[in-house]
């Protein structure tokens, strides 16, 4: 134990030597809990406030948005099981910024139609904030999904295929604003076109699907390798990839790419670009010579992510944190730290070369709020290294 | 008649845990709230019996943490443990320890929440951080570099006690890009 902790150890209020003093106050106790689980419950006015706010939210907002395809009345759907809601209710607590909010009480059953009619369960419930949350199979995350065209989820359902580039189900929501159906593109050319099951109010227009990939394309050199997400008019609005999305992302226009922060960096300049989409949003990416990563195409996100360029001499740290903060702050394995000023939200810094030893190393950075209490901590485990670290290093990281 | 299996493994975990989870809530907050704490504590743990995990202190210490964290949320009693946290911390047993060691606890208080409770978990309670990880619900690893900055600002808020008036923040630095 160190010398603080020695410390404060001496300054414990109840220490060993007065555990019988302790024990016998524990013996007169021995009832107390008894009494209170024996009490009548307290009213779960929380619940009820939520509950009521769901009613509101169900009863203010108008029905069907338009009859366009597979359209679900979510009010009419099946409740979900208690089992359900407690699984919702839990994902309230210290749940990030996005996740919280959730109704849980108003919690349903939505049968997406895959490709083989079979139903599958989505349960989804509604977000005070006018979002919502969904858990695939009880026991999943909840997961806010956002005013973009496309969100899915590339997975392997049962036996995994040897070949690693082989996914066995994509699943996903898809927003009605933008998107009118899906395409699913493999690698011998061949394609397909998922269902999309749409749901009302309050979930606001979103389509959620589910594809079960067909067994001809469960190998290697046939496998489903993009889903384009396409307008009324059949255009790709946007693409998600099986493996690896290429650098800058597709869906930026880049002749209207700009530079928004640049830093310098032993292997040249790190460059943060950004540049807007077909829809409405904007891509962000920081490149360093060859080496490119994504930020996100999510500008104006509610909660920060950060990237990491890592060679052999540098170490770069990108990244995109709400717009109301206008600095984040670095904190170093020797205790010392650093403001960095953020561009438009935006954090792009070249750790120096003092801080890229295990001793010295970045540990933490946070966003603090106004009053200096922090809103927001990403912190690194110490102990790692290679592309886990951020330290130099050989490999090659993505 | 024997009381059911589950009232008998009840009473032998009362048994085991009630008195470090009786010191937990005697080292936070005043005796009379302690006590309810205390009962409130073991109440929330016979209603969910079943998620008991197989090491329960832990898991204990985390529950009497939320119930204390209710009771100061009572918008009345707010202001009058405040008021009684300032002036019996250190606490009455705490008189006997150094200096040095009290120095330490006034420091502790400018702590925040998380980082005051991790050291205490690990200075008074005696927990591994991997124990401490569990009553905060964070990873073992999240937990070792939480202590680490925990106990760093902690030293850093002596020092800086011990220090003349003015005398300037240690490290700053200012980057832009």
């Amino acid at each position: 134990m160190s010398d603080v902790l020695e410390l404060l150890a001496k300054a414990n209020p109840i220490p060993e030597a007065r555990q019988p003093e302790l024990e016998a106050r524990v013996s007169a106790l021995a009832d107390s809990w008894r009494m209170r689980t024996a009490t009548a419950p307290r009213p779960r006015w929380r619940l009820a406030v939520v509950a009521i706010a769901g009613s509101l939210v169900l009863a203010v907002v108008g029905t069907a948005l338009a009859l366009r395809g597979h359209w679900l009345d979510f009010s009419k759907s099946e409740s979900a099981p208690p089992r359900v809601f407690t699984e919702f209710a839990d994902l309230g607590h210290g749940a990030p910024p996005r996740a919280s909010g959730v109704l849980a009480s108003e919690v349903r059953r939505v049968a997406v139609v895959d490709n083989d009619l079979a139903k599958r369960t989505f349960w989804i419930a509604p977000n005070r904030r006018g979002r919502y949350c969904v858990v695939l199979r009880a026991g999943g995350v909840c997961e806010k999904l956002g005013p973009w065209p496309l969100d899915s989820v590339w997975g392997v359902e049962g036996r995994r295929p040897s070949d690693r580039r082989v996914m066995t189900a994509i699943y996903g929501d898809v927003n009605a604003r933008w998107v009118d159906s899906l395409l699913v593109r493999f690698a011998d050319g061949d394609t397909a076109r998922p269902r999309i099951t749409w749901v009302n109010t309050p979930i606001g227009g979103y389509g959620f699907f589910y594809y079960d990939v067909p067994p001809e394309h469960r190998v290697g050199g046939r496998e489903a390798t993009r889903l384009e997400a396409l307008d009324a008019r059949g255009n790709v609005v946007t693409t998600s990839y099986s493996g690896a999305e290429p650098v800058p992302p597709p869906d930026a226009i880049k002749a209207e790419k700009t530079a928004v922060a640049r830093a310098r960096t032993p292997d040249g300049e790190a460059i943060l670009w950004r540049a807007p989409t077909r829809y409405g949003r904007s891509c962000a990416w920081v490149q360093l010579g060859e080496r490119a990563h994504t930020i996100g195409c999510l500008h104006g996100s509610l909660s920060p992510y950060y990237t990491w360029l890592l060679t052999r001499r540098s170490v770069v740290v990108a990244g995109e944190v709400p717009r109301r903060f206008d600095r984040v702050e670095l904190e170093f394995a020797d205790y010392s730290h650093v403001s960095v000023k953020l561009v438009d939200g935006f954090l792009l810094y070249s750790i120096p070369s003092a801080h890229l030893v295990a001793a010295k190393q970045l540990v933490a950075i946070r966003l603090d709020n106004a009053d200096g209490s922090a809103a927001f901590e990403e912190e690194l485990t110490l102990g790692l290294s290679g592309c886990n670290a951020p330290l130099p290093t050989t490999e090659r990281c993505r | 008649m024997d009381p059911p299996q589950d009232a008998r493994d009840f009473e032998a975990l009362y048994d085991r845990c009630a008195a470090p989870v009786l010191g937990y809530c005697l080292r936070r907050t005043t005796p009379e709230l302690a006590e309810d704490a205390f009962a409130e504590t073991f109440a929330v743990a016979w209603r969910r019996r079943d998620a008991i995990p197989a090491e329960p202190l832990p898991w204990l210490y985390g529950v009497a943490r939320k119930v204390i964290a209710n009771q100061r949320r009572s918008a009345r009693r707010q202001a009058a443990v405040a008021h009684r946290l300032v002036e019996k911390t250190p606490p009455a047993s705490a008189e006997d320890a150094p200096e040095s060691s009290r120095r330490v606890v006034a420091a502790l208080s400018q702590l925040r929440e998380t980082d005051r409770e991790l050291l205490l978990l690990v200075a008074w309670e005696g927990l591994k951080p991997a124990a401490a990880a569990r009553v905060l619900g964070i990873t073992p690893a999240r937990c070792r570099v939480r202590l680490h900055r925990a106990r760093r600002r902690l030293e850093r808020l002596v020092e800086r006690a011990d220090a003349p008036p003015g005398t300037p923040r240690p490290e700053m630095k200012e980057a832009r890009l």
